[in-house]
């Protein structure tokens, strides 16, 4: 148990003594993640939207698919990825791989399911009556998709929460296709696991502090918004 | 009544109209006219398709087969959008946006482009003659049944729409509300549009009904001309 409290003392002051190498991986983290979700989302909400707008043929299947490829393990987008990216692979010519691109390239994939998802469902199981309204108010395509993010944005807001939390928190991708190198492409995941391998327990311990920080204090701004709208 | 019959045109024409939801045909109608000018009055009980009649007729929904006919143009999903502005409809449930009763009545408009002021003038006009002017700053969602359909009203009427579609409109609502929608749509009539409204309930539609389409299984069971 001290040994335990030493190493949160340890963390917590590494992280109040603003440690270079710490923060250099917190921001590095932050950076790809939040590159990863401000691409994904630009495109994957009013997608979801769109798909929740219209009736078309496997609208279904699409559903099940994407409930299932939000299950899918990271470390088989990692590898999948890997395969795309490596020298001999489909997409090695764009020299990718080991690059914090390369991790935001997994991320986005990792994401894209859980936005699409949460989106679609929550546009499909709200009030039955804000879509056949937007229509019949003479709204077009693009100005029923705009009114839908105003109406829905706390549950759409939950589902980018949802996907930064999967995002931020994965460590098989981003170690295939990162490969973890220091200053470049070591984030906070792979950071964890490389500094507890080597026996630095703080250093990994003041990393998964952060890491809980920030997915606490995100949930805090979720319901501090929804509290607000209530 | 023939003098009225003499100088109507239709607004609407159905030709073979099918829709078909989840495999099941919700809505089977051979021939069907809807006159202009006029109150028409769909009745029939629930799940006779009363609602899907009125979104087609909105063109919220297209049917899955037939066509529909609006002032001689025939509906199609390219001119969709345009044929959906000239229209306005009020939902049984009316669905209102965050925001204040008169951000909600002058929506249509801004979706429009009309600038505010200009829009927030009609807003206040429309709010006036549904005698919700009080309330215009009222925040929406904290509206009652009676209050929220009243706004849901002045909003279809901002757009000078040619046709005034209303969902069970008598439903749920204080006398106070029933006698205002009441009034409106006599005026609208007045004014040249058409009202078409649909109803499970029998008590309301004699006095202001023009016509009467009676749906029984999406099918129509009678198509007549009553009253006045």
């Amino acid at each position: 148990m001290d040994y335990f409290l030493q190493s949160v003392f340890a963390a917590y002051k590494l992280l109040v003594e603003f440690d270079a190498d710490v923060w250099f991986i917190i921001w590095t983290s932050l950076k790809i993640t939040l590159t990863a979700i401000v691409v994904s989302s630009s495109f994957a909400i009013p997608l979801g939207i769109w798909l929740a707008l219209h009736q078309f043929p496997g609208k279904r299947l699409l559903h099940n698919t994407l409930n299932a490829l939000m299950a899918v393990p990271t470390v088989m987008i990692g590898l999948i990825l890997y395969g795309l990216f490596s020298r001999q692979g489909a997409l090695g010519w764009l020299g990718l791989l080991y690059t914090p691109a390369a991790i935001v390239a997994g991320q986005i994939v990792l994401v894209l399911p859980i936005l699409l998802s949460v989106t679609l469902s929550a546009v499909e199981s709200g009030d039955g009556q804000l879509i056949p309204t937007l229509k019949s108010l003479g709204a077009t395509t693009m100005q029923q998709v705009r009114l839908i993010i105003q109406e829905l944005n706390l549950l759409i807001v939950a589902g980018i929460v949802l996907a930064f939390s999967r995002a931020i928190g994965e460590v098989g991708a981003a170690m295939m296709l990162g490969g973890n190198i220091a200053g470049l492409t070591r984030t906070m995941t792979t950071a964890i696991a490389l500094e507890t391998g080597k026996g630095e327990f703080e250093r990994g311990l003041a990393l998964g502090m952060m890491l809980l920080l920030i997915a606490f204090l995100l949930n805090g701004v979720l319901q501090w918004l929804q509290n607000r709208q209530r | 009544m023939a003098a009225k019959q003499a100088t109507i045109i239709d607004v609407y024409q159905l030709t073979q109209v099918r829709f078909i939801y989840r495999h099941q045909l919700v809505i089977n109608i051979d021939r069907l006219k809807i006159p202009a000018q006029a109150c028409t009055v769909v009745l029939g009980e629930n799940g006779a398709g009363k609602t899907t009649l009125l979104s087609l007729l909105g063109f919220t929904l297209m049917p899955s087969s037939g066509t529909i006919f609006y002032k001689g143009d025939i509906a199609r999903k390219h001119n969709n959008l345009l044929l959906r502005q000239r229209i306005s409809a009020v939902h049984q449930r009316p669905y209102l946006f965050r925001g204040t009763v008169l951000d909600n009545v002058i929506l249509p408009l801004k979706l429009r482009g009309v600038p505010v002021t200009e829009a927030r003038e009609v807003g206040m006009q429309k709010l006036q003659e549904v005698g919700l002017l009080k309330l215009s700053g009222r925040l929406a969602k904290t509206l009652s049944g009676g209050e929220a359909q009243r706004t849901a009203l002045a909003r279809c009427l901002v757009t000078k729409p040619e046709v005034l579609l209303l969902d069970e409109p008598f439903s749920h609502l204080d006398r106070q509300s029933v006698d205002l929608i009441d009034v409106v749509i006599r005026d609208f009539v007045r004014r040249g549009g058409a009202v078409i409204f649909s109803t499970h309930d029998y008590r309301h539609w004699p006095d202001l009904a023009d016509f009467v389409i009676t749906l029984e299984n999406g099918r129509l069971a009678e198509n007549d001309s009553v009253s006045t």
